[in-house]
């Protein structure tokens, strides 16, 4: 392939920077590495081995067991015996303690730590030492304060701990994303079995050491090493009872729905394709600076890295002309020299990818400029790129390259910025470089990223939320945020029956009206007795779809509303709901339910009770976050966008109210699968919606076969989250599985008795929700 | 000593722009977000610079340094022993380059001169009412004038803040403009004294508005007051000049005074140089550093590289 090298400056070599390489024998590489289980390392039962390299040479390092089936399954059970034998148990003061050595013994050790993850993983020695360390460090001390602190976290709620979490890690940031995962899951109490990735796992083997220094119990923290095949039994093992992993949003498709239908928790950290917006007014130098950290920091193996760039037309030349200039004075070599600004690709496997990407950029017709510097011979290695004349329909522009590889695209106004920065199915993080407040903030509403770093990029506290939006995963590391993936809230059950009073044409709401199924179809709802209570509408695939394009529709204008605007339109349904008060104590009671005005009273005064939330829910869910340094850092939740319910099927009213209310008090839009036994509460709940306030297509509701109607909810890619309270037992795995196919958030009511007090909750509506996190710095 | 050849002085940068030009370019500065600024700096200042790149460093820090004394007691004999200190920094290492120039009051101006003729070190003068600024421009004008036809090959005056701060950008501009005028074929440097500005912002305005009024050097600092160079400050104005280059083909070169004490210091200023303005900045025709106690240290540093042992400050001059 042809590429244009050349130097932007006008070269005059005066000063050559001597090698200022870190000393490697401050870590004592073993020759071989057991795996880490019950607090020892011992031979893996599947007798297998591999070898990790430093990739920056391609010397070997050190030879590394395989996990095979016996050994996840020693590790699993090593993790739930040390979890019931006294890890659940143990005060959080006493676990938060455990978490206060790890902390310091990382500290103690860093430059340690940091040589040999820049060894194993051949990113430079000063990022590892910067940033790695510093921030793994800070991760378990901020998540040892929680530990004893549970209960002012999730004020109203009895947190407990989920059991054993079973969490797969990349490679681009091996210690820190151990932390990442550990120190939460640690804190909340669970135990651990950790999969480090197949070409990193030294510095999690060195963190097995500091733990046993630490004196963690043995198995509360168990370290498995191997590939892909590792992971993959580790997720599926029965003995897991919550899944976190971060990693490629393929692979995060693949354990989504590996785990779909066991019930396990499941967080996802998966990819991201940033756009990095520069507009015509922002602080150029700083902008400069934030593009280059935004893709090449790491190698541009960062999951939010800015790898798209969108500069507005007027400052393009200037800025491209800054940026080449830049990238010519950035320094490519040897990760353990100090003043290395760009180390070695992590394997060879990454670089043939990184390579087949750049060859289609060009291919396609985009520029390639590359900064002159000389590569060593061996090792993996890439020059910073950059890829002008890039349009979103280019490959470089849509898919993650995880390497030094920026795509360049402009735009004209902040409308387009947000369109094209939006167009992607990646949601994970984005910046925005202007001087302008207001911009700023406007911007970071509309961004469909679960972090905007505005005026600044790639920054990551502790204490900061970190998670994505639509494919980029779900769930949030960090922060208060960052406790709830490992903490259940109470048990869960149900109960019912009856008989139909009224008989009426029973349709499907769609879009505000009322069409009968476009199949023409219908089914019968039987009482308890077999007897035909109504034959409601059957709804088609047709029918879903034009559903969901109506919620589609819909959603925009109900979240622009204002909350308090949302709030007394749904407070007005509650009026109207108690006006129809007959009617659906008819329909309840024709199912048989025993106290039909019971659950009518409970689900009107559950729907005022969520009303009330919609300009109250900031309050509890939005954090400001004390990260370390001159930045404002604020977290605000946001409604996902199109959710679909599959509602209970008892209490069937009571069952609704209290899925579909939380769902669009936050803005959501919602497609409702009713209750298929007993439908009628739902479609007359339609007839209230329909004479309300509540714009058409907010709300949505089909009746008719669960067993058809799911999978086609859960596999629609235009559906951001499903809620699988009302899920049949036998279709919950498909239904989980499907939703991995958009990575849609999983929600599930785990309430024991729908009407106690504890069945409704802020966190309900936190599960239709994404938090987003805003960075801003504070300076003169 | 061996009589070396007067240096002859490089053209000045240019005349002031039209003043409607100057406002066009003072009006549209760059913005400047602090905390971007600060933690570019930091980091670059972590560079590692070892061996032969130190040596080379604290070589140039010398060929770069303007040696300064600016006390209300400073006298004759303080000028000579200055003079002397500059041109043979190390009496006992021939090596060691001089200084690029002296700097001092301009009643002193004729001692340096005498001192200092074939020796390759300049004269540079403060003036203009240094360090304020705020006497009548006529008698600041005419400082200038006189440490001129006293000899000085460079006169180092002082950014009215007083107009600036106020927003009377125009005014500070001509003020610079007629000291440019003044100094004849004199090298001017126009201190801005960022400690005074109150944000980069301002920094970067200043700048723009001395390179605009016919600044040879931008420099950051009188050292009267509290705060002097800091490495974003010098940042900042580094990439003034470079933008400024980019736009207007006119190259000004950067003074860093104020504070600078370590050699440590003198070396993250030429890295910053060298990361942010290139190897063609890297001489004295475009970038000193101002200090007084600066050499002494360097010197050490230089032993220590060439013997591998740390020396005391008895070992090297007091002047």
């Amino acid at each position: 392939m042809e590429i244009e090298q050349r130097d932007a400056a006008p070269a005059r070599p005066a000063w050559e920077y001597a090698a200022a390489p870190e000393a490697r024998d401050i870590v004592r590489i073993r020759d071989r590495y057991g795996l880490f289980i019950g607090g020892r390392f011992v031979e893996p039962r599947s007798g297998r081995w591999f070898p990790t390299i430093h990739p920056a040479t391609e010397e070997p390092l050190a030879e590394v067991a395989e996990g095979g089936p016996e050994d996840v399954d020693l590790a699993v059970r090593a993790a739930r015996e040390a979890f019931e034998g006294g890890w659940r148990g143990l005060p959080g003061s006493e676990r938060a303690k455990y978490l206060y050595r790890i902390a310091r013994a990382l500290q103690e050790r860093s430059r340690e730590f940091a040589v040999l993850e820049s060894l194993d993983g051949g990113k430079p020695i000063k990022e590892s030492r910067d940033v790695d360390l510093p921030l793994a460090a800070a991760h378990f001390f901020y998540y040892a304060g929680w530990a004893d602190k549970l209960g002012y976290a999730f004020p109203h709620r009895v947190p407990r701990p989920l059991g054993v979490a079973g969490q797969v890690i990349p490679w681009n940031f091996p210690l820190l994303m151990a932390a990442w995962k550990l120190a939460p899951a640690l804190a909340t109490g669970n135990t651990c079995v950790l999969k480090p990735a197949e070409t990193t796992p030294l510095t999690a083997l060195l963190l097995a050491e500091v733990l046993q220094e630490a004196e963690l119990p043995p198995g509360v923290v168990n370290i498995v090493t191997g590939a892909g095949e590792t992971g993959a039994l580790l997720v599926s093992h029965p003995g897991v009872d919550k899944v976190a992993f971060t990693g490629s949003t393929e692979v995060g498709k693949r354990i989504q729905r590996a785990v779909a239908g066991t019930g396990k928790r499941l967080t996802l950290e998966l990819g991201g394709k940033a756009a990095n917006i520069v507009f015509e007014d922002a602080p150029l130098d700083q902008a400069i600076e934030g593009i280059v950290n935004g893709i090449f920091f790491n190698q541009g193996h960062v999951c939010c890295a800015g790898s798209r760039l969108l500069v507005q037309e007027p400052i393009f030349e200037p800025l491209i002309e800054k940026l080449k200039r830049r990238l010519s004075t950035l320094r490519v070599g040897d990760p353990l020299d100090k003043n290395t600004d760009i180390g070695a690709i992590n394997s060879r496997q990454q670089l043939e990818k990184i390579e087949e990407l750049v060859e289609s950029g060009i291919r396609e017709g985009a520029e390639i400029y590359q900064p002159d510097c000389t590569l060593p011979e061996r090792g993996f290695w890439f020059r910073p790129t950059l890829f002008t004349g890039v349009s979103q329909s280019h490959r470089i522009a849509r898919e993650e390259i995880f390497g030094p590889v920026l795509a360049i695209l402009t735009f004209r106004t902040p409308e387009e910025a947000v369109e094209k920065a939006n167009n992607t199915f990646y949601g994970l993080s984005a910046g925005v470089w202007t001087e302008k407040g207001s911009r700023i903030l406007w911007m970071a509403q509309r961004l469909r990223a679960g972090v905007v770093w505005a005026n600044t990029f790639n920054r990551f506290d502790p204490s900061s939320p970190f998670g994505g939006y639509k494919e980029s995963g779900f769930g949030r590391e960090g922060g208060l945020h960052g406790l709830e993936p490992y903490l259940a809230f109470g048990p869960a059950a149900g109960a019912g029956g009856g008989r139909l009073p009224v008989r009426k044409t029973y349709k499907l709401f769609i879009g505000g009206e009322f069409p009968r199924s476009e199949s023409g179809r219908s089914y019968e709802a039987l009482d308890r007795e077999g007897r035909v209570l109504a034959r409601p509408a059957r709804a088609s695939r047709k029918d879903l779809r034009d559903a969901v394009v109506a919620a589609r529709t819909a959603f925009p204008g109900w979240w622009e509303r204002t909350a308090y605007n949302r709030g007394q339109v749904l407070y007005r349904v509650a009026e109207l709901m108690e006006g129809r008060r007959a009617q659906f104590e008819d329909e309840v009671g024709a199912s048989g339910w025993p106290d039909p005005a019971r659950e009518v009273s409970a689900a009107i005064d559950r729907w005022v009770w969520y009303a009330g939330w919609c300009d109250k829910v900031h309050h509890v869910l939005g954090t400001v976050n004390p990260v370390a340094g001159p930045y404002f850092d604020f977290t605000i939740p946001e409604p996902t966008g199109v959710v679909g319910i599959v509602a209970p099927e008892e209490p069937a009213l009571l069952g609704m109210v209290s899925r579909l209310a939380p769902a669009i008090v936050s803005g959501n839009a919602a497609v409702v699968l009713a209750s298929e036994r007993w439908p009628l509460p739902a479609v007359t709940l339609s007839e209230v919606l329909a004479t309300s306030d509540v714009p058409g297509g907010v709300v949505n509701v089909l009746t008719g076969l669960k067993r058809e109607l799911v999978p086609w909810l859960a596999g629609h890619m235009d559906v951001n989250a499903i809620d699988v309270t009302g899920v049949p037992e036998e279709l919950r795995e498909e239904a989980e599985r499907l939703a991995a196919e958009n990575v849609k958030r999983v929600a599930r009511w785990e309430a024991t008795d729908p009407f106690a007090p504890t069945a409704q909750s802020p966190y309900e509506i936190a599960a239709f929700m994404e938090m987003k996190t805003v960075w801003h710095p504070m300076g003169a | 000593m061996a009589v070396q050849p007067r240096e002859p002085r490089t053209a000045i940068a240019g005349p002031p722009f039209d003043p409607r030009e100057a406002g066009r370019l003072v009006a549209r500065v760059t913005p400047v977000d602090a905390v971007g600024l600060e933690e570019r700096a930091a980091s670059l200042a972590k560079r590692s610079i070892k061996r032969e790149a130190k040596r080379f460093a604290l070589d140039l820090a010398i060929r770069c340094m303007d040696l300064t004394t600016l006390e209300g007691a400073d006298t004759a004999g303080k000028a000579v022993a200055i003079c002397a200190k500059a041109v043979r920094p190390d009496p006992t290492d021939p090596s060691i380059p001089h200084v690029a120039a002296v700097c001092l009051y301009p009643q002193l101006v004729p001692v340096a001169v005498g001192q200092l003729r074939g020796t390759g070190v300049l004269v540079a003068s403060v003036a203009g009412g240094f360090p304020s600024g705020l006497g009548p421009l006529d008698a600041r004008l005419a400082e200038v004038r006189w440490a001129v036809e006293q000899g000085a090959d460079e006169v180092d005056i002082v950014l009215n803040r007083s107009l600036f701060l106020g927003g009377r950008y125009r005014q500070a501009f001509e003020e610079i403009a007629a000291a440019r005028e003044a100094a004849g074929d004199s090298h001017l440097k126009v201190i801005l004294e960022v400690g005074e500005l109150g944000s980069y912002d301002q920094v970067r305005r200043a700048a723009v508005l001395a390179m605009a009024a016919g600044a040879d050097f931008i420099k950051t600092s009188t050292g009267k007051i509290g705060t002097g160079a800091t490495l974003p400050s010098a940042l900042c104005m580094m990439e003034a000049a470079r933008d400024f280059e980019a736009e207007t083909g006119v190259r000004v070169g950067v003074k860093v005074a104020g504070g600078i004490r370590r050699s440590k210091q003198a070396v993250q200023y030429l890295v910053l140089l060298h990361e942010t303005l290139g190897p063609d900045w890297m001489r004295p025709e475009l970038f000193r550093i101002g200090a007084s106690t600066l050499l002494n240290d360097v010197l050490m540093q230089i032993g220590k590289e060439r013997t591998g042992r740390y020396s005391g400050p008895d070992y090297y001059t007091v002047d």
